[in-house]
């Protein structure tokens, strides 16, 4: 066996249909992208490239809206971290408890995954609709608390918090079944015996239930990171022009508009390629953070 | 890592092998394609259908693609990769004028002007100085680099029962009259102006009105071309008017929060007095359920008895027709034959009885059995004389048209009218393409 | 575990779970009653159950939108990325998570890493080669390029799942004289399959709601996708809310009730395919 594990031409067959995929439609497309980053473009064909150097990117790094949009995305990463892979997995091992009505349950929390980004923008525009005939308004007014009642997606103190809650609300059906697919891979006896060790609750989670789903935890945790790096759809159809004052810019919507709407290329790349770099460096980081501590084998 | 770069150098080879490879087309007929922001289920989009549909039976050597669509987004990126990649599309709408200088300059779009001296009798079905509106001259290029196709004509809307509620006998003139009419609403429990701030747009035509009113045409064209700044006192002064009518109460509550389908149809059911927007409105209305239908009429935007020179200066957004410049001579005869189709007098009116959208082409009248609004439309359009396009259409740079809306919207929450223009100012210094 | 009386905690949870399901299945619900509402109708009040059932909202839908043709053109794209990114996908995975060679974290790095890279970065160069290549509308290359965007997750979930395979198995397989093809198809890929599965309703997921890739490589009418199908009612000037409702519901309901489908077969694969020792 062991002589096969090492053997180059079993690697080769496995590895390359999805290498060669791979590299055409996605990293060499990439890698295009990149050289365009160092590039003046306006879009056209007819007009070939014109080698700026790093300018697109101290550009960049000058512009207080592109600063803006990496604090933005950063405080969307953790506050996302924070409240989905918890919810998820928490909502997971609920169902997983829960023998009657499991099914009910994971279709209840896995249908806005499958809603179009259309229909959860307009479902989310009429409960954050600004005056008190908006779901979330009128629901404040009748439970007593008309003063809190807000423009919720244009006030700046709160517009973030709520695409956040959208994108929270559509992604942890999916945590949920990371965690429930990790669950049943599981073998009983391990959960049994856990059972049997007679711990309860909160001790039984941290103690049985963590270190047992720590692979698909962390896959979850970098599955966050990476997927709100690049965020786009909820925050462009929620908030087209990125908020007041700019409290809602991520990079890649600035992106979009950079290279589609301004013709700015080489700029829309640059920003492309921070993206990249970013979630690259913050998602290797947080593999390391979570590497110190091991999963159970079983 | 052998084996790595054995897989890249293999790759690489077949990526080189097949871009060899030249495709083969089938050369008997001659295909074009034609991309309008009209598609699915709209009146426009089943005129443009048939009448290609038509085009091609006469002229069974030529195939002509309809790739429009509907959706802005979608439109525009279709648009710009189809631009990068060098397929532009034979015939196309952008709306732009200044921010075709680039295109132009490099091709992309073809220049009109001898087509159109080579055809006197097309050349005038054209009103009079339509086709200047895409004469690139003053920004540097010369010719005329689009087709004016449709006429947005800006006008504000209102509900004539609402209007009687409030005690109001006769549409404002003036912006003082506004001013008072705004407040008679607002005493009645009417709200005067539905407003979707969400939608940027719809708040910076507003200003665009106010900019025209105050500064006219060639102030505007200064403002694009640099001659004039932002943060210059008239241009901050209208930026303060636009703000202040939000503390008249001409808004309603929350309207910033608001999207332009909800502006819509708090004016459809009545919830509010008057909506400021242009012609294409009036088949979308008609194509709703409204019961007030009867109630609207328009007026034009008031002017201001200060500026009495601007009284006359209407704002009219017109979208054109680019065709590309990168045809081969059978292409550019195919394409020409079919605009020169599509802008023939039948198939305009055919459009506009359809449709009912405004046309700059000289007899076309409304049909018949329109609706009286886009009749006295048509003809208040044919007392236009001088009219000013959208403030941003003068301006190369191309970042103006969010940073201003944006920067408007702000302003509308919190920011002042001065460091609005700050803003707006520092964008266009920043991205205002220098040559 | 299997007959234990239940605490109150455990009663109040389930019903506090029922209600937060409730809420959640909300906006289905929503959607069902705009897409029989009048446009008009809508924006009067948000809530309200609908006055009549207009049925020609969906009739609209069915012929503006072309749902049909859209929805069995979705589907084949779908199947296909699924079938490449899966089998693909679980080949790569068993290699970089089971086999020992020089540059395996690497070139997992490098898989991984794709996640990472938002779609729109490679809209240009993409485009740019496909209209050299002349390759536009075509739905084998459409296929390979989703499953390129699909194979980030599927290698990573998978790999995940490999590595929790005990190593015994497999070589017990091999002691009585499998090769390697055998033991990664016989033993491996049935071992996969829950990870398969969750990985391929994310990738499905992306499949279906993705519009900017058919959007720019199909110009062909005949060959768009849903999510293009449902921009038609999306307009300058005006939304069709209604008729994109009756669209949506058109859509989003046989994945539904298919995902449910898909429980029961999730469910029987892991009875039958796992080997639990």
């Amino acid at each position: 066996m062991e002589k096969i594990r090492k053997n180059k031409k079993v690697i080769a067959v496995f590895l390359i249909p999805a290498v060669l995929i791979y590299l055409c439609f996605e990293l060499i497309p990439v890698v295009m992208s990149v050289y365009f980053s160092f590039n003046d473009w306006p879009g056209l064909q007819a007009v070939p490239l014109k080698f700026v150097g790093f300018k697109n990117y101290s550009n960049l790094f000058h512009n207080a809206v592109f600063l803006k949009s990496l604090q933005n995305v950063l405080i969307y990463v953790v506050v996302s971290v924070i409240l989905q892979v918890p919810i998820g997995f928490g909502l997971g091992l609920l169902i997983h408890h829960f023998k009657k009505g499991q099914r009910f349950f994971k279709a209840a929390f896995f249908i806005p995954m499958i809603l179009s980004v259309t229909a959860v923008a307009l479902l989310w525009n009429f409960i954050y609709f600004p005056t008190d005939k908006g779901i979330l308004n009128s629901l404040l007014i009748k439970i007593g608390l008309g003063n809190y009642i807000q423009q919720w997606l244009v006030n700046p103190k709160t517009s973030l918090i709520c695409l956040i809650v959208v994108s929270t609300w559509t992604s942890v059906g999916y945590y949920m079944i990371i965690c429930l697919a990790g669950l049943t891979s599981i073998p009983d006896s391990v959960l049994e015996a856990g059972e049997l060790d007679g711990a309860t609750g909160w001790k039984k989670i941290w103690n049985l239930y963590i270190p047992m789903l720590w692979e698909p935890l962390k896959m979850s945790t970098i599955m966050v990171i990476t997927g709100v790096l690049k965020i786009f759809d909820t925050v462009y159809i929620l908030t087209p022009t990125g908020g007041t004052s700019n409290c809602t810019i991520v990079p890649a919507l600035l992106m979009y508009n950079e290279a589609y709407r301004y013709g700015h290329y080489g700029t829309g790349s640059a920003i492309a390629t921070v993206i990249f770099v970013l979630s690259a460096a913050v998602s290797i980081f947080s593999l390391k953070l979570m590497n110190q501590k091991e999963s159970i084998e079983y | 890592m052998k084996t790595g770069k054995k897989v890249l150098g293999a790759v690489l080879a077949a990526a080189m092998a097949l871009s060899s490879i030249t495709p083969v087309f089938a050369a008997d007929k001659v295909k074009i394609t034609f991309m309008s922001r009209d598609s699915g289920d709209t009146p426009m989009a089943k005129v443009y259908e048939d009448q290609i549909a038509a085009f091609m039976e006469e002229n069974p050597d030529i195939e002509v693609q309809n790739d429009s669509v509907y959706e802005e987004s979608a439109y525009n990126n279709k648009l710009k990769v189809a631009l990068s990649t060098g397929e532009t599309p034979n015939i196309f709408y952008y709306p732009a004028i200044a921010g075709l200088k680039e295109w132009a300059q490099n091709g992309v779009l073809l220049d009109l002007t001898d087509s159109l001296n080579e055809d006197e009798e097309w050349k005038n079905t054209f009103l009079d100085g339509a086709l200047d509106t895409y004469d690139l001259s003053a920004y540097g290029v010369d010719g005329i680099y689009a087709l004016p196709n449709e006429l947005n004509v800006d006008a504000i809307f209102y509900n004539k029962a609402l209007f009687e509620k409030a005690g109001i006998e006769k549409t404002p003139e003036t912006m003082d009259e506004l001013y008072e009419d705004i407040d008679k609403l607002v005493a009645a429990g009417i709200t005067p102006f539905g407003v979707g701030g969400k939608n940027t747009w719809v708040m910076g035509h507003i200003f665009n009105n106010i900019l025209a009113k105050r500064i006219g045409r060639d102030g505007i064209i200064k403002l694009g071309t640099g001659e004039k700044k932002w943060t210059d006192d008239d241009v901050v002064e209208c930026l303060q008017i636009t703000k202040d009518l939000k503390d008249k109460g001409a808004f309603a509550e929350g309207f910033e929060g608001m999207d332009y389908n909800t502006q819509m149809n708090q004016f459809l059911t009545g919830e509010v007095a008057m909506i400021s927007h242009s012609s294409p409105i009036i088949p979308e209305m008609f194509n709703s359920e409204s019961e007030i239908l009867d109630d609207i009429s328009f007026f034009a935007f008031p002017y201001f008895e200060d500026k009495p020179e601007y009284k006359d200066t209407h704002v009219v957004y017109t979208s054109g027709w680019m065709l590309s410049g990168t045809m081969s001579d059978e292409e550019k005869e195919a394409t020409l034959k079919l605009v020169k189709y599509m802008t023939s007098k039948e198939s305009i009116q055919e459009r506009m009885n359809a449709a009912m959208r405004v046309a700059p082409y000289k007899d076309i009248d409304a049909p018949e059995d329109a609706p009286q609004i886009f009749k006295d439309m048509v003809e208040y359009t044919g007392t236009i004389t001088d009219s000013v396009g959208e403030y941003f259409d003068y301006d190369t740079c191309s970042t103006l048209v969010d940073t201003s809306r944006n920067g408007i919207l702000n302003m509308m929450l919190s920011d002042s009218a001065e460091n609005t223009a700050q803003t707006i100012q520092a964008d266009v210094d920043a991205n205002r393409p220098q040559s | 575990m299997k007959t234990k009386k239940h605490s109150a905690g455990y009663y109040i949870g389930f019903l506090i779970f029922i209600i937060v399901a409730l809420i959640n299945i909300y906006p289905m619900v929503f959607s069902i009653f705009c897409s029989f509402k009048g446009n008009l109708e809508i924006f009067s009040s948000f809530t309200a159950l609908p006055k009549k059932l207009r049925i020609e909202n969906y009739l609209t839908a069915w012929n503006v939108g072309n749902i049909g043709r859209y929805f069995l053109n979705t589907i084949i794209l779908a199947v296909g990325t699924l079938a490449i990114s899966g089998l693909f996908g679980a080949m790569a995975s068993y290699v970089l998570a089971k086999f020992k060679f020089r540059g395996k974290s690497k070139i997992y790095l490098l898989f991984i890493s794709g996640m990472m890279i938002p779609i729109q970065a490679v809209l240009i160069p993409l485009s740019y080669i496909f209209g050299k290549l002349g390759i536009m509308n075509n739905y084998p290359v459409l296929i390979l390029l989703y499953a390129a965007f699909c194979f980030p997750m599927t290698i990573l979930i998978l790999t995940g799942f490999m590595n929790g395979i005990p190593t015994e198995l497999e070589e017990a397989m091999v002691i009585d004289g499998a090769n390697i093809y055998q033991v990664f198809f016989k033993m491996i890929l049935p071992l996969s399959v829950p990870g398969i599965v969750s990985v391929s309703i994310f990738n499905f997921i992306q499949v279906w709601n993705n519009l900017l890739f058919p959007l720019i490589f199909i110009s062909d009418k005949d060959k768009g996708t849903i999510s293009m199908g449902l921009l038609a009612f999306f307009g300058e000037y005006s939304t069709d809310y209604s008729s994109s409702m009756a669209g949506i519901c058109l859509t989003t309901i046989p994945v539904i009730i298919a995902y449910i489908f898909f429980q029961e077969k999730i469910e029987n694969g892991l009875m039958s395919g796992a080997v639990k020792g």
